[in-house]
């Protein structure tokens, strides 16, 4: 079942940012991440003992599920089925960052993720004429996104007596430092796409 | 529980679990990387012998592990610390 199409006037569309092959890539990569996640966190949802990070992980693992399915159908009623990618933003994430071993490096691992996804999809808002049905779906994103983010703060403090809040602090300075090395190094094409985009949509004013 | 060989057992039964791959494919010598396909699973894998065991491991402990037997005896250490 297809979301209502968002409702445009013929001369409105005249004027939007064309859903042309580098928006394509993007929302099918952002598709492919959200898959990705969603695929990651379910199997950690599934070996995770009862109590509140099962809980909150059950519910970001069917985030990133629905997430995927916004994207499949927004790409579906812009005229495009989405692109069979490979690559997701975690798979290269995990390779160059490595790999988390415990469920606190999980964590603090994903916090950082998340704060990129989060800045990734307010980048792509901020193209001019986007497409409102890509703007929508960007929005309805990002609240979920921002639970993310709470919820993995609270499991943290929570993990405090555990692990040590300078060692979880620690932990989380360390992947903001590979991240930004990972974020140049991995996400080139993703950027110079997003860059086309935001220079093109200038271009035209 | 104090004896390596039961220790060595008990790991080598859950990855054999965990990845599902055959108990006589996961012996002291094997590279976990010919067990371990994609690194989610290796997460996997960490934090259910973590939970299991009763150990708490972190990514620069698991910098050095290149074997089966590597883990085992990183475990081994991780136990005799607690």
């Amino acid at each position: 079942m297809s979301e209502q199409p968002v409702e445009i006037a013929s001369d409105e569309r005249r004027d939007l940012a064309p859903f042309d092959d580098n928006m394509h890539y993007l929302l099918s990569y952002y598709r492919t991440s959200e898959i990705s996640g969603s695929l990651f966190f379910g199997r950690l949802a599934k070996m995770m003992r009862p109590g509140p990070v099962q809980h909150d992980m059950s519910k970001h693992f069917a985030d990133e599920a629905q997430h995927a399915w916004y994207w499949t159908d927004c790409c579906q009623q812009l005229g495009r089925a989405p692109l069979k990618l490979v690559d997701s933003y975690q798979d290269q994430y995990n390779e160059a960052v490595g790999v988390p071993a415990n469920l606190m490096e999980v964590l603090a691992i994903t916090q950082v993720f998340e704060r990129r996804v989060i800045n990734a999809y307010e980048r792509h808002r901020r193209i001019p004429h986007l497409h409102p049905t890509i703007e929508a779906t960007i929005a309805r994103i990002m609240d979920d996104e921002k639970w993310h983010i709470r919820w993995i703060k609270g499991a943290l403090e929570r993990m405090e007596p555990d692990y040590g809040k300078d060692h979880i602090d620690a932990t989380i300075q360390r992947y903001w430092e590979a991240d930004k090395e990972v974020y140049q190094k991995t996400m080139k094409e993703h950027e110079e796409r997003l860059e086309f985009l935001l220079g093109q949509a200038a271009a035209r004013g | 529980m104090s004896d390596p060989n039961l220790l060595g057992q008990q790991v080598k039964k859950r990855i054999s679990e965990v990845l599902r791959v055959p108990a006589a494919r996961v012996q002291d010598e094997t590279a976990l990387a010919d067990l371990v396909t994609e690194s989610f699973v290796l997460v996997e894998m960490a934090i259910e012998l973590q939970e299991d065991l009763g150990v708490r491991l972190s990514q620069d402990d698991l910098k050095g592990v290149r074997t089966v037997g590597d883990l085992v005896a990183l475990i081994g250490t991780k136990r005799r610390a607690a």
